[in-house]
């Protein structure tokens, strides 16, 4: 591991903001997706505690070491000249460290964050050292498709998906997939995640299952998107967010598991048909797999449940009940 | 690989060969080297290789000869809730260089490379050892469940290691499992007794389309078919069957040209098996193989947690293809792989109930063929 080793600033001075490179590709950048606002307001009423830290990148400008945010804060006060420590002579890994740990202290990254960090070290430092010491202070498990995802993330031309997936709109687990897919089917899948708000479960689902159907039909993504049934859900009026999820995602497992979804309906229905006595009820096995069915009793006393097993005794269309594939016995 | 024949020889496939350092004295290791004379050898510490991983690829170019300190002799893992067949496992192997799209071993192992494990012949003693203290037992050992039993035969040479050990042996029977027509040192080896040679088979367009680097359906039936003529008892594995368009076609397609080529009385079993996966296969699948058709059917999570199709397809494949292959031949053996009671029930008409019962039925089948 990279040892810090002290860094000798001289005490502050006032520098242009104008001759500050504050773009987020900046070398030591770790910041992404920030509002300056709050802290504006902090620097406001109660000034600037911490200098931010620069180096000179040699144009007599500066790269910013550490205080992205706070020099963003202080352009929107407009501020044309900020006090800073300038850090001469330090080599990058140690800059970067410097930035890295300073930030650690006090708040949690987002995964695009994190992906700035892990691409940056990985200039200065092997795997290995990224793997054993670096991830897992980020609280990453140290697993190659983990880093590759992040160094992925970092490459993600699209702002819009950057942004879904610091604010956590986009889950990890979907934008994994997302970031696999080709530019304007992820920016599509993203928009519809974002616009219905999709939890993670249901996210997920909406992609493996818009995955499946794009292999099995061989149609594309917003193909599948735009066709009339899921394109009449996305734009109705009539129902809520969480109503056009469900009906979005029922729609592409009948079309995914057409014979499942079918089963799954005539079970309900054949159920339905039953005169069954209140409190008395009958499931299924998940994807009916298991053998058999089940039949759950509520009764309170025995005389209720006398009661309700005379009911089903005499419940002729019992007999009816069976696997929703088979054909009706022949009487 | 038929004799009289030309087909490419696996040198033709290996690019380079990995040698642990303590297996480059080993008159086996050599024997291996010396077929494959010209290929670069590099040799290497088993501890510091990479594993595999989606990134490293599976090294299905490199050979790697090494020293296995595990078990040789291992049940088939088989899976709960299901009925097993009560194989076990010869492990001599782990990786193949046939490239299914359906392929299980895409994620059931982390070191990549095709691995032939050296020190097979000190654990092979032991082995016997136990198969000869059981002689009420039946044995029903493969080599074709973590690899494909002759795909490297041509190289490694293992079958003529192993048929004399195992053909000598009457409480026990090595099986042969493979996509491939290498059965050159098979039909040379002189050994019948107690052996079974035995082919995966699918539907014409499967086998085409997803099994890659696998000898035609034609090519094995050819082979298959020799094998017989040569004397060597046969067994079929349709498994994984899968789900495609005209499926029942396809299959009834198999059947035909198995009936064209092959005597059924001469067949030990045909076991019957619908595709199935660990979840974590479906990325790989869909990394490796983005065409592929296999995961296009309908799969639900099956009681062990594994990926399997939904229900009445399975039904309707068992039927169907019991249904077939009983009009070729009244007794073909036939037997499901990995399936439930009560599946057994409803397509074959009966059900061993339980992996015990199973195994009865297959040690029988071993006694009625080898006599």
């Amino acid at each position: 591991m990279t040892k810090m080793g002290s860094i000798a600033g001289d005490s502050p001075r006032k520098v242009d903001i104008r001759n500050i490179d504050d773009g987020p590709g900046g070398p030591y950048c770790m910041s992404f997706n920030f509002d300056p606002g709050p802290l504006a307001d902090a620097i406001r009423r109660a000034g600037l505690i911490n200098s931010p830290v620069l180096k000179e990148n040699g144009q007599d400008k500066f790269d910013v070491v550490a205080g992205y945010r706070r020099i963003h804060a202080m352009k929107l006060l407009g501020w044309n000249k900020i006090p800073c420590r300038i850090v001469s002579g330090l080599p990058p890994l140690k800059c970067l460290l410097l930035n890295l740990y300073d930030n650690l202290s006090v708040r949690t990254f987002n995964d695009v964050e994190k992906a700035m960090i892990l691409n940056r070290l990985l200039t200065w430092v092997s795997k290995e050292e990224l793997f054993k010491v670096y991830m897992p202070l980020l609280g990453l498990p140290s697993h190659e498709p983990v880093l590759k995802y992040y160094l992925r993330i970092e490459s993600e031309p699209d702002e819009d998906i950057r942004k879904a997936i610091a604010d956590g709109v986009v889950c990890t687990r979907a934008a994994r997939m997302l970031l696999e897919m080709d530019g304007h089917v992820k920016s599509r899948l993203c928009d519809l995640i974002q616009s219905l708000k999709f939890n993670t479960n249901y996210q997920i689902q909406l992609i493996e299952l818009l995955i499946d159907i794009s292999h099995k039909e061989k149609r594309s993504i917003p193909d599948i998107i735009d066709s009339p049934g899921l394109k009449d859900i996305i734009a109705s009026d009539r129902m809520n967010n969480p109503q056009k999820i469900n009906a979005i995602l029922g729609t592409l497992r009948s079309r995914r598991f057409p014979r499942l979804v079918q089963a799954e309906e005539r079970f309900k229905q054949m159920v339905c048909r039953l005169d069954l006595p209140e409190g008395v009820s009958i499931r299924r096995p998940p994807f009916f797999e298991a053998p058999g069915y089940r039949m759950e009793v509520f009764f309170e006393n025995g005389k209720e449940l006398e009661r309700k097993i005379e009911h089903l005794l005499h419940e002729k269309n019992l007999a009816t009940l069976r696997d929703p594939w088979e054909k009706i016995p022949h009487a | 690989m038929i004799p009289g024949k030309r087909y490419p020889m696996p040198d033709h496939f290996i690019k380079k060969i990995l040698l642990d350092e303590n297996t480059s004295g080993h008159p086996y290791a050599r024997a291996i080297l010396k077929r494959l004379a010209g290929t670069p050898v590099r040799k290497i510490h088993m501890d510091k290789e990479k594993r595999y991983s989606a990134e490293t690829g599976m090294g299905k170019d490199t050979l790697h000869l090494l020293n296995y300190q595990g078990d040789f002799l291992k049940p088939c893992p088989g899976t709960r809730n299901y009925i097993c067949c009560g194989y076990q496992i010869l492990n001599l192997a782990t990786n193949c260089p046939l490239n299914c799209s359906y392929c299980i071993l895409q994620a059931y192992f982390n070191r990549p490379n095709l691995n032939i494990f050296i020190n097979f012949n000190e654990k092979l003693i032991e082995i016997l050892k136990d198969i000869d203290s059981t002689p009420d037992r039946i044995f029903r050992i493969g080599t074709g469940e973590f690899t494909d039993s002759l795909a490297l035969d041509p190289v490694t040479g293992l079958s003529e290691y192993l048929l004399p050990l195992f053909s000598t042996r009457k409480n026990a029977v090595l099986e042969l499992k493979t996509k491939t027509d290498r059965v050159g040192k098979l039909l040379t080896s002189g050994y019948r007794d107690r052996i079974v040679v035995s082919w995966s088979l699918n539907s014409p367009y499967i086998c085409s389309r997803e099994e890659h680097g696998a000898a035609s359906l034609k090519q094995r039936l050819e082979a298959a078919r020799i094998c017989q003529e040569e004397g060597f008892v046969l067994a079929f594995h349709f498994d994984p069957i899968i789900h495609h368009d005209n499926w029942r076609e396809g299959y009834l397609r198999t059947i035909e040209l198995m009936d064209a080529r092959i005597k059924p009385e001469g067949i030990i079993w045909i076991s019957l098996g619908a595709f199935r996966f660990m979840p974590e296969l479906k990325s790989l699948i869909r990394k490796r193989h983005p065409d592929t058709c296999v995961l296009d059917g309908e799969f639900i999570v099956g009681l062990d947690g594994k990926m399997r199709y939904f229900k009445p397809i399975r039904l309707e494949f068992y039927s169907y293809m019991r249904e077939n292959l009983e009009k070729w031949h009244k007794n073909p053996g036939l037997y499901l792989c990995m399936e439930s009671d009560d599946i057994w029930s409803k397509t074959m008409g009966w059900s061993p109930g339980t992996s015990t019962g199973l195994s009865r039925f297959l040690d029988a089948r071993v006694r009625e063929i080898f006599q």
